[in-house]
Parts: structure tokens; C-alpha cells; sequence
């Protein structure tokens, strides 16, 4: 049970990542991380650690590059962005969720008419 | 995928660049934190446990890798810092291993060579022999006619073709005569072989028709011995028997088909020879691609039987053809069993090595207990444990069979050596791919057989015993004593039956060695003389040659005697079946080999040797109506027990004579002379010898004998003048003392010997110290019982012998099962060599073996016993 958590944890957070990516164009670990707690409103507060697992698995299915440049604070860091393979896998989760979300909805609906 | 295995390879660059990423985020994230207002110690603080626990950079080293190889690779490491740390243990460990794995290796190689590899030409293992087989079972050549209707006939054979060995006398002026071996070849022989010549030409269809004009082929070392490597050889004529023929190619070095063949040339039958019941030639072919042997034998037999029908006459004793590889023509036989016994001997030290090892490990098992008690707690599960000791031990083998090679490549270089020129040329003894692959197979196969027993039972330790403080838990327990009692009963049983086995070996060898040659060896020589069909056509030439020879011989200053036989002691002129005059008459007596020597007179003189009884040759014996012969004591004694043998008479006789054939004659005997050793003990017959006068039948092939002072080469060339002054195309061969003779003789049984005795010998030390070190080991494992004992008032020598007592019962029952396992097998085997007169079970031997094992015992026991009773009975009961 708890690994059928993680795992969808892990999906909602590559998710997350690709759309911040996607969005903001590339940042680095920490400021992706940051933004994920801003557009949560704070409710998703992970080990700012963890994003960096996230990352690196996104980096090895191609979604995501990473690239070392400097921060705005003039820090090396390592900036990643996501790749066309990376949009196309957004575009598709995003369906998904828009069909599975509109799905509940009907369904809680149903039940309120009951 | 890739990027993982990648990742493994970068490891350390990875991890480097991620702690920079992490030294960033936590910068950016302090900056953060200060800008909000905090204190700098604070943000520090804040910053780090929003980042996360310690464990992110395994997870994600874990995330990009291959967590499963990692580990493996990390075990590794430990296993290599391990085995470097405790120095003695594993030096200990990997010296067994080498032995066992490196006999082994050697074992392997021997016997590959010989049974596993081809003849060393294209596709060798597609080349069969090809022989007729009579009703006795023994393999008969082929006729001239008799190969035409098998080329013909066979589908299976892409090719037949034929060879006969001959030894050839060569001379031109390039240098002196000289006869050396070579064979006579159909045209189609080097093809069939795929061997291409290295100069000029093969032989073509043309070169084996009568009439055609005489061409030779020469191998590499007559090219280079006798022509100095000169290309302009070819095209030259040399006489070969005396017939001029031309040189028309040489082969490269190493071909020597069919067996230490230095020149070639094509068979052309004489009209005797193109008659269908004379034999002169061996026969092989070549497979066809899609034919298989059986098939072959079945087509050959088939053919066969067809020519049995088809001409009855000519194939009376046949009963079929036989299709067999060459390896099974020339060695099958006594040498098969021979390298099976190597074989065995070489897995029983393996098998030693294997037991010495396992309880090495398993006497360290306390000490890693705590270890794997850790490693347990922290979470590895028990296959990671097995897995982990597994690679331990799959280093040490690997390391022991790794020097195990080096030291098996030496070896096979020595029994090489030791067997130049005993076997034929093709078998060459080299370590190649196949001994590498079987090496690293039995690295891996003893890497789990001596690991696995003590990693189970490690990783079996329960955790909360072994982290207690001084908690032996169950590693001291009983399980472990009757495994290792187990592994050593084993060794012993093992060490014993190779001993024995060996024992038995080195004694026979031992009486042969002091076998009384029954003559004195000293300043007695040896030379060849091999008479040429050609030129000495009848008997009556032949003895006319050794009737102007002995005389000069005897006159040649310096020598003092001189005589012409075709059996120097240890050797023998033949063996043929005897029967007198009362085994002929007497029904259900079947005939006896003894050997035959043939003799001039002055035999008995050169060597020494006093007759018992009645006379000498003369010069008359032999010449018809004076058929006689000497006999020695021991025929003799088994032939005419108690009676007077002189007077008698004997002949020689067939087991199946052909219809038709004149009876054979009879002798009588007019001579006993002592016994002088001629022929092998392995011998079927019992040194019983029959002498027989050169004027009865001389001779083609002789040694000429000869005593005298002076050094042996002036002796070979005045020899060789008094031969060439009678003929001057006769060479003589090869001049060697008769104590050089004898040592040859010897070399089959003394190569054998070392070799067992060296295996045995290894087998014993590994038992000793494998011995040695359990019976240490138990021994300090009772260090609190001993301290207890003495606490309590005990008498220290009464518990030194006490604990002695106690071990000296195992050894002893440990040697009883041993014995009881060894012995039957010893006695029931037939030892290869069929050395007779050995006493299967040896007294002195066996008291010898026990008395080593028990010696080494005690030893073992010793030390420690005397280090237990010595300390301080308080310190021994709190020792852990």
C-alpha cells in the first residue's frame, strides 16, 4: 500500500516538474522546487531533497535536460529543461488527468443527484 | 540502460557534481532564510532539514545507477580488503587451492591432449583409420588391391589413401649416409591431410605409377640438418635405398605424419605387392562433410564383408574393418586407463584441497560472526550474506587458480619432456583456450563447493547471540565439530586411497630398479644396424654379412669382446609361443609366450654371463640338423621342473596356424644360462627366454654389442669402418651405452611414478596441514573448558593428556573410516602398467601413512594444548 503511494507520488511530481519546466523554461533544482511549493499554495511541502530524485529520473527517460550554467545570485548550479519527447509526455499526462478528473466529477455528481 | 551502467563508471565525478548541486540549493536556500531574518546559524540550520535526511545522496546514487551491480562491486572491494588483511589465512587458503586446482589443470591438460584434440591438421578430427580385423581381434593391414575397391566403393570417405613406415637410408654427398624414418604414401595422402609442402611439391597421381621416376619429399629438419636450409634442395637427387630419386618438395616443420616421418615417398606397389593377401599398408581417410562416423563404420563393414565374400581366399583370417580415430589406434590401450587414473588422482587432490579450504572458513566463522551479525542488523538479508561469502570464496579460487595455471604449465612442460619421443608426434602437451576454459569453470565449481556449507551455516548465526558480548553462539556448536570432523575423515580417506595407490606404484617401480639386469653394464655399448630389403634379399645374405662382421668387430683395438644380437638386455628379439615336446602331446595345455633372442656365439661373453649348464653356441649351430637353442633358468624351472633340460626339445608354434603352413621344427635344447633381463616386466610373458644361433635365422634388424674401455665415440667410428668396409652404403645408428638402454627402459614407469608420487605427496601435505590446522582449532575452542579444569584443581598434565586423549580418538577414528573406504577400492583395482608380482596390500606403507597422520596429530595438538594449560585459568574463562 505504501509503495502504490510513492509511485503515484512520483507520477504527480514528474508531472509537476515537466509543467514547471514547461512553463518557466529552465531553472535549476532549487527554484523548481520552489515554484512547485508556490503553485501548491504551500500544501505540497516534500524534502526539497527528493526533487532532485525526481529530476534525475527525468533526465534518464529523456524528458529533461540538464546543463550547468549560473544562478542569478552568480552560483553554479545545474539548470534543467524539458525536451520536445518531454512536452509530448506532458501533453499526454495531461489528458489523462483531465479525463480521469472529469470522470470523478461526474461521478460525485451522480451521487449528489441521487 | 546504458546510462546506468555509465553511471556506474562515473561514480565518483556524479556524486561530485550532485554535492555541488546540493552546496548550491543549500546556499540559495540560506540566502533565502537570512533575507527572511533569520541569523545566519539559523537559515543554516532551517536550510538543511528542508533539504532532506543524509541518506539523498545514496538514494541518488541509487536512483541513476544499478543499485544490484553496485553492491556486488562493493563486496568485491570488501572481499579483496579482506582476503589482504588476514594475510596467513589466506595465503593458507590459496596455496591449497593452487594445488589442487593447478593438478587438476595439468591432469586436464594431459588429457586433453591426448584424447580431446585432433591430429594437428585442417579439421584433424575428421581423419580415421581405417584397418581390417582378423578373429584374434587384432588389426591387420590393407592390401594395395584391397584399397582401389574401398576408394572406390565408399560414399561416406571424401578420401582413402594408404602409408607404410619405412626407415630409409639416404645418402648423397651432401653428407654422410644416414637412415631415418619416413613412410611410403599414396599420391592422394597429402591432399587428404590438407598439409601443403613449404617448398615445391606435393605428389601427384603421376609419381605412384610404375615406372614413373623416383621423387621423394623431406620434412623441415632433414631440409635443415642435411641441406642447411637451402631452397635450392629442390630438383636435387639424393639415393634413397640406394635408388636415385629426386627431391621435389619439403614440408614444414612439425609434419611428421605418420609418426616421426622425415621423408616421404609414393608407394609403389612391387607386383608381390599387388596381390591381394599381401598386406603392406595402413589406411585413413577423410569424413565427408555431412558423414558421421557411425555411418562410416557401417558403410566400411559393409564393404568390407562384401570383399570377405567376394574373395575368400585372400581375406581367411578376417572378420570385418575397423573404423577408429587415430588417437584410439596408437594409444587405446594400456594408455587409456592410465590417464583415467590421473584423472581420478587429480580430482581426489582437488577434492582434499576443496575439504582443506571449507574448514579453514568455517574455523573463521566465529570471527566473522559479529561481522554478519552487524551486517544482518543493518538490514542484509541472508542471500546477501551467502552471496557475499560466496564471493569471497569465488576470489580465493579465482587467485588459487590463477597461480594453480602457472604452476600446471610448468608441470606439463616437464611431463612433456619426460615423454619426448614415447609418444607420437601429434600429441603436443600446451595449455590452449580449452584448459583455460575448464580452469575457470572448476575455479567457479570449487568457489561454491567450499564456500557454501560454511556461508550457510554462517548466515544461519542468530544475530542477538553473536552480538552478545563474548557470544560464540553456535559457532562453536556441535554442528560445526561434525562437519569438520566430516571434512577431515574425508581428506583422510581420500589422502589414503591416493597413497596407497601411489605406494604401490613407487614399490613396483622400486623392485624394478633394483632388478638384477643379471650382467655388468659397465663399458658395454650398443650400435644399429638395419640390413635393406634391397640388398639382402635372403637369409643366407644376411648371415654372410654378420659372419664378415663379428670377427672384425672382435679384432678392433681396445675392444675386448663383440657380438651381434637383436636383443641388448633389457630388450628382446620378440616374443613368440613355446611348447616342448609334453604341452604338445598333452591335451587342454595351451602354448606360452617367452621371448626370443637371436645370438651370435660370443653374446654370452660380451656380457659376462656364464652358462649354467651344458654349452654354448658354436659356429655350427643353427645350420640345418643342428636346430638348437639355450635356454635360461626361469624357462627352464617352468618348463622342466626337476628334470635335465639339456637334450630336450621345444619349438614355436601359432595359435591359429593358416591350413597348409609346415609344422614348425623342433629344437633341442644344449644350454641353461642364468637369468639376464630381457623385455619389460609388463610383458605377457614371465622372463622366460629362448636364445636362438644368428646361422638359424639372422637377423635383418641388430644391435651390434661390443665391451670395451675406450670412449664411446672413438668406439662408434671404428665400428662404422669395420661396417662400411664390408658395405660401404650400410650407416650405423645410433651408439648408445647399454646403462643409457636401461635408463630408457625405465623412463615410462619413473615418469609415471614421479608423477603419482608428486600427486600423492601433495594430497599428503594438504591433509597434514588441513589436519593440523582443525585439530588447532578444536583444541583452542576448549581453551575454557581446559581453564574451568584447571581452575577447578585439575593436574595440568592430566588435562593436557586428557584433551590429547580426545583428539587422538577422532584422528583415530577419522583414519579407521578412512582406511575402511580406502582399502577395498585400493585392493580391487587393477593398477595400468599390469605390473605383476605387487603385493596389493603393503605393510610398510600403510604403517608409514598412519604413522605420518597420527605424528601430525599430535603435533597439532601440542602447541595449543600447551598454550591453553599455561594461561591463567581466570583469563581462560573469561577468553572468549
Amino acid at each position: 500500500m505504501g509503495e502504490d503511494r510513492s509511485e503515484i507520488l512520483q507520477g504527480t511530481l514528474d508531472l509537476m516538474v515537466l509543467k514547471t519546466l514547461d512553463a518557466m523554461g529552465p531553472l535549476h533544482g532549487f527554484g523548481v522546487a520552489r515554484r512547485i511549493e508556490q503553485l501548491s499554495d504551500d500544501a505540497l511541502r516534500v524534502n526539497q531533497g527528493t526533487i532532485y530524485l525526481c529530476l534525475i529520473r527525468l533526465v534518464q527517460k529523456r524528458w529533461i535536460k540538464a546543463e550547468w550554467g549560473t544562478s542569478e545570485n552568480n552560483r553554479k548550479a545545474k539548470f534543467y529543461s524539458i525536451t520536445k519527447s518531454g512536452r509530448k509526455q506532458l501533453a499526454a499526462e495531461a489528458e489523462n488527468w483531465e479525463r480521469v478528473a472529469g470522470v470523478i466529477g461526474r461521478l460525485l455528481t451522480l451521487r449528489g443527484e441521487q | 540502460m546504458i546510462r546506468r551502467l555509465l553511471a556506474l563508471f562515473q561514480r565518483d565525478q556524479l556524486d561530485r557534481e550532485f554535492d555541488q548541486e546540493l552546496e548550491s540549493h543549500l546556499a540559495m536556500l540560506v540566502d533565502e532564510n537570512v533575507r527572511r531574518g533569520m541569523s545566519p546559524n539559523e537559515a543554516r540550520r532551517a536550510a538543511r532539514m528542508r533539504l532532506g535526511p543524509a541518506s539523498l545522496k545514496d538514494q541518488h546514487r541509487d536512483t541513476r545507477g544499478l543499485p544490484g551491480l553496485e553492491t556486488i562491486w562493493l563486496d568485491l572491494r570488501f572481499a579483496f580488503r579482506l582476503i589482504a588483511r588476514e594475510r596467513w589465512f589466506s595465503a593458507a587458503a590459496i596455496a591449497a587451492l593452487a594445488l589442487g586446482i593447478g593438478a587438476n589443470a595439468a591432469g586436464f591438460t594431459i588429457v586433453n591432449a591426448v584424447f580431446l584434440r585432433g591430429l594437428p591438421f585442417e579439421d584433424g578430427e575428421r581423419l580415421y583409420v581405417v584397418s581390417w580385423q582378423n578373429r584374434s581381434g587384432r588389426r591387420v593391414n590393407t592390401a594395395y588391391a584391397e584399397l582401389q575397391d574401398w576408394r572406390a566403393e565408399t560414399r561416406r570417405f571424401a578420401g582413402l589413401a594408404g602409408y607404410r613406415y619405412a626407415t630409409l637410408s639416404i645418402a648423397d654427398d651432401s653428407a654422410l649416409p644416414e637412415q631415418v624414418d619416413g613412410a611410403w604414401l599414396t599420391a592422394n595422402a597429402f591432399a587428404l591431410l590438407a598439409q601443403q609442402p613449404m617448398l615445391g611439391r606435393a605428389f601427384l597421381d603421376g609419381d605412384e605409377r610404375a615406372g614413373a621416376s623416383p621423387v621423394v619429399v623431406i620434412g623441415d629438419a632433414l631440409w635443415q640438418r642435411r641441406y642447411g636450409g637451402d631452397p635450392a634442395v629442390i630438383g636435387k637427387t639424393v639415393r634413397v635405398n640406394g635408388q636415385p630419386s629426386t627431391i621435389i618438395g619439403v614440408m614444414p616443420a612439425g609434419m611428421k605424419f605418420p609418426d616421426q616421418a622425415e621423408i616421404w615417398g609414393p608407394f609403389v606397389p612391387t607386383d608381390g605387392e599387388r596381390e591381394r593377401d599381401v598386406r603392406p599398408l595402413r589406411v585413413f581417410g577423410r569424413l565427408n562433410d555431412e558423414a558421421e562416423r557411425r555411418e562410416a563404420q557401417a558403410e566400411m563393414s559393409a564393404i568390407g564383408r562384401r570383399l570377405i565374400d567376394a574373395f575368400p581366399d585372400a581375406t581367411k583370417d578376417l572378420t570385418g574393418v575397423r573404423v577408429e580415430t587415430f588417437t584410439e589406434r596408437y594409444i587405446g590401450g594400456m594408455g587409456r586407463p592410465m590417464f583415467y587414473t590421473v584423472m581420478g588422482a587429480v580430482s581426489f587432490v582437488l577434492l582434499i584441497a576443496c575439504a582443506n579450504v571449507a574448514n579453514l572458513l568455517l574455523s573463521r566463522s566465529a570471527y566473522r560472526a559479529r561481522e554478519l551479525a552487524v551486517r544482518s542488523a543493518l538490514g542484509a538479508t541472508r542471500f546477501r550474506v551467502v552471496r557475499q561469502l560466496l564471493l569471497e570464496s569465488s576470489v580465493l579460487a579465482f587467485i588459487g587458480g590463477g597461480i594453480g595455471l602457472v604452476l600446471a604449465a610448468a608441470a606439463v612442460r616437464a611431463f612433456a619432456a619426460a615423454m619426448e619421443g614415447t609418444l607420437p608426434y601429434w600429441i603436443v602437451f600446451s595449455v590452449d583456450y580449452t584448459v583455460f576454459a575448464y580452469v575457470a569453470g572448476i575455479c567457479a565449481f570449487t568457489a561454491i563447493l567450499f564456500g557454501l556449507a560454511p556461508a550457510i551455516h554462517i548466515s544461519h548465526i542468530e544475530t542477538n547471540d553473536a552480538l552478545k558480548e563474548g557470544g560464540r553462539g553456535q559457532t562453536g556448536g556441535r554442528g560445526v565439530r561434525r562437519f569438520s570432523s566430516g571434512m577431515v575423515i574425508a581428506e583422510l580417506a581420500l589422502t589414503i586411497v591416493l597413497l596407497v595407490g601411489a605406494g604401490q606404484l613407487m614399490r613396483s617401480f622400486a623392485t624394478l630398479y633394483a632388478a638384477d639386469l643379471g650382467i655388468d653394464v659397465n663399458g658395454l655399448m650398443t650400435m644399429r644396424v638395419h640390413l635393406q630389403d634391397d640388398r639382402y634379399r635372403t637369409a643366407e645374405e644376411r648371415r654372410a654379412f654378420f659372419d664378415r662382421l663379428e670377427p672384425r668387430l672382435a679384432a678392433i683395438a681396445g675392444v675386448e669382446a663383440a657380438a651381434v644380437t637383436n636383443g641388448v638386455p633389457p630388450l628382446d628379439g620378440g616374443e613368440r609361443l613355446l611348447e616342448t615336446e609334453r604341452t604338445a602331446q598333452a591335451p587342454g595345455t595351451q602354448p606360452v609366450f617367452v621371448g626370443t633372442v637371436t645370438i651370435t656365439p660370443r653374446f654370452f661373453d660380451v656380457l659376462g654371463v656364464r652358462l649354467l649348464r651344458g654349452r654354448n653356441f658354436d659356429d655350427r649351430d643353427g645350420a640345418p640338423g643342428t636346430e638348437t637353442v639355450i635356454i635360461n633358468d626361469r624357462l627352464a624351472s617352468r618348463f622342466f621342473p626337476g628334470e635335465e633340460p639339456i637334450g630336450k626339445r621345444l619349438r614355436f608354434t601359432q595359435r591359429e596356424p593358416p591350413p597348409g603352413k609346415a609344422p614348425e621344427i623342433w629344437r633341442t635344447i644344449v644350454g641353461v644360462t642364468p637369468l639376464v633381463k630381457h623385455g619389460s616386466n609388463a610383458d605377457s610373458y614371465i622372463n622366460a627366454v629362448v636364445y636362438i644361433p644368428y646361422r638359424q635365422e639372422a637377423p635383418r634388424s641388430a644391435s651390434l654389442l661390443v665391451r670395451s674401455a675406450l670412449p664411446v665415440s672413438s668406439v662408434m667410428g671404428a665400428v662404422r669402418r669395420e661396417v662400411q668396409a664390408i658395405d660401404p652404403d650400410q650407416p650405423v645408428l645410433s651408439i648408445q651405452t647399454v646403462a643409457q638402454l636401461l635408463e630408457q627402459d625405465r623412463w615410462w614407469y619413473r615418469t609415471w611414478a614421479s608423477l603419482f608420487g608428486t600427486l600423492a605427496f601433495i594430497a599428503l601435505t594438504l591433509s597434514a596441514i588441513g589436519l593440523y590446522g582443525l585439530v588447532a582449532y578444536a583444541v583452542s575452542q576448549r581453551t575454557q573448558e581446559i581453564g574451568v579444569r584447571v581452575a577447578l584443581g585439575a593436574d595440568r598434565g592430566r588435562v593436557r593428556w586428557l584433551i590429547l586423549g580426545g583428539t587422538m580418538r577422532q584422528v583415530a577414528l577419522g583414519l579407521a573410516i578412512g582406511f575402511a573406504i580406502a582399502v577395498p577400492l585400493a585392493l580391487g583395482r587393477v593398477l595400468p602398467g599390469g605390473l605383476e608380482d605387487m603385493t596389493p596390500f603393503d605393510p610398510v606403507a600403510v604403517a608409514g601413512i598412519v604413522a605420518i597422520l597420527v605424528g601430525v596429530s599430535v603435533a597439532a595438538c601440542l602447541a595449543p594444548v600447551r598454550r591453553a594449560t599455561r594461561v591463567d585459568p581466570v583469563v581462560a574463562l573469561r577468553a572468549e
